[in-house]
């Protein structure tokens, strides 16, 4: 009888260590779920916002010739062209959603400063109230990883863009969302050497006109990564019956020349409507 | 006796330094001795890459033995939220003996979703020796609307 005393005493004992053990762990996982995206991150969102001493260096970039700077304006006066369409469609006054998902081949680091993995692949839900202009009046970007904690969820109003997740808030800039995917900025600013070609292709059934820039480097750069690249490429797939980006590919060139892609951004879906979700208007404070 | 009581001092004293030496390098700090100032820098190097930096000075003047270290961050941006896929962080640039300190991080630029703007973000921190190790004057954050 003692022994069953014992015995049941021990049986006892090791179960409610067990409990606590557990609720120990459970509590261990939720405190590591309500740990902030700034912590994640090791950013201070307090810490005073200076204006970028920006520098322009492009002497490690190969130099275009005459001929191609030619052909550079020919490939850019053809996406003008196309993206008319979609500006005349699109970039009118009212709401604009725009859908993408992004899938990162390569990462700049594998983990971060918590040591927990850098995800590679999330959506955009691209809310923007648009004046006749064409300028956004307000905005809400919501990125979503799958993993609630790296959610971002970043609001323009005011004139200023503010990432509520972090808790930071951009200088005031103005926003006047284009439909060129960046290639008439790229086109304007590095003129003297970025290669630009057109060509034609179909993507899930539709005839899409594409569009290439190009830069060779001459001396190789590596990222965290430590990956030597010698340049870079990007695609730009417009759908020739919209004038639409629908997929934008981002390539690093090896050591061989040969394309390693490293981003695809797939546009899912380019829509005016008459308002957003209730939950999206929620974000905005007036 | 009075070697017992000899003994009994030299321990004691002994004892009493060990104690102090432990205290003192608990609490060793040069929080509020000099201050880091920053001073970032963004160089943008065309469609295919760019490079994050810093140059940060004790302002007075101060070597000391161990400072605390700076942790340089870099990434980009697209529509207010971070790529994470561009997210480069390094903490590994540690002040000893010296009064200023300097780093970089090559990077390349990704697309962006359509209708998005880039944006270029350098943000350096200096974090003082203190256990815990804490964030102290200022840190500082740029952007830069990138092409």
């Amino acid at each position: 009888m003692k022994t069953n005393k014992k015995i049941a005493f021990l049986v006892v004992a090791i179960a409610a260590a067990a409990a606590v053990l557990f609720s120990q762990g459970s509590m261990l996982i939720a405190v590591a779920q309500a740990s902030k995206l700034k912590d994640i991150l090791n950013l201070n969102p307090n810490a005073p916002k200076a204006k970028a001493e920006v520098q322009t260096d492009l002497s490690n970039s190969k130099k275009i010739d005459k001929k191609q700077a030619d052909q550079n304006g020919e490939s850019t006066a053809k996406v003008k062209l196309l993206i008319s369409k979609a500006e005349k469609e699109y970039s009118t006054e009212g709401w604009l959603h725009i859908s993408s998902s992004t899938k990162a081949f390569s990462t700049a680091q594998q983990t971060f400063p918590d040591g927990s993995p850098i995800p590679t692949e999330w959506t955009n839900e691209n809310w923007i109230l648009l004046d006749k202009h064409g300028d956004a009046v307000k905005a809400v970007n919501v990125q979503d990883t799958g993993d609630p904690r790296l959610m971002q969820i970043s609001v323009y109003e005011n004139g200023a863009w503010t990432n509520i997740s972090l808790g930071m808030t951009n200088e005031p800039e103005k926003y006047h969302p284009t439909f060129d995917g960046g290639i008439l900025d790229t086109a304007s600013a590095y003129k003297d050497i970025v290669k630009f070609s057109t060509e034609t292709s179909v993507i899930n059934g539709q005839n899409t006109f594409v569009f290439t820039t190009e830069e060779n480097l001459n001396m190789p750069a590596s990222e965290g990564n430590n990956k030597q690249i010698y340049g870079n490429v990007v695609k730009y797939y417009f759908a020739e019956s919209s004038g639409l980006l629908v997929q934008i590919e981002s390539y690093n060139i090896n050591n061989t020349g040969a394309l390693e892609i490293s981003q695809r951004i797939l546009m899912n879906v380019t829509e005016k409507v008459t308002e957003p979700p209730a939950n999206i208007l929620d974000y905005f404070t007036k | 006796m009075n070697k017992k009581l000899i003994y009994a001092l030299v321990l004691s004293a002994l004892t009493l330094t060990f104690s102090a030496t432990i205290a003192f390098a608990a609490t060793k700090s040069y929080n509020g001795v000099t201050t880091v100032t920053y001073n970032n820098r963004i160089v943008d190097g065309g469609s295919a890459g760019w490079n994050g930096g810093f140059n940060d000075s004790t302002s007075p003047s101060r070597l000391m033995d161990q400072l605390g270290s700076s942790v340089l961050t870099t990434y980009q941006t697209c529509g207010g939220a971070i790529d994470y896929s561009t997210w480069g962080s390094a903490n590994n640039i540690y002040w000893t003996n010296v009064s200023s300190a300097q780093d970089g991080m090559a990077k390349t630029k990704k697309a962006c979703p359509v209708g998005q703007a880039r944006r270029l973000v350098d943000y350096v921190q200096h974090w003082w020796i203190d256990y815990p190790y804490t964030a102290g004057d200022g840190g500082t954050l740029s952007t830069s609307i990138a092409n």
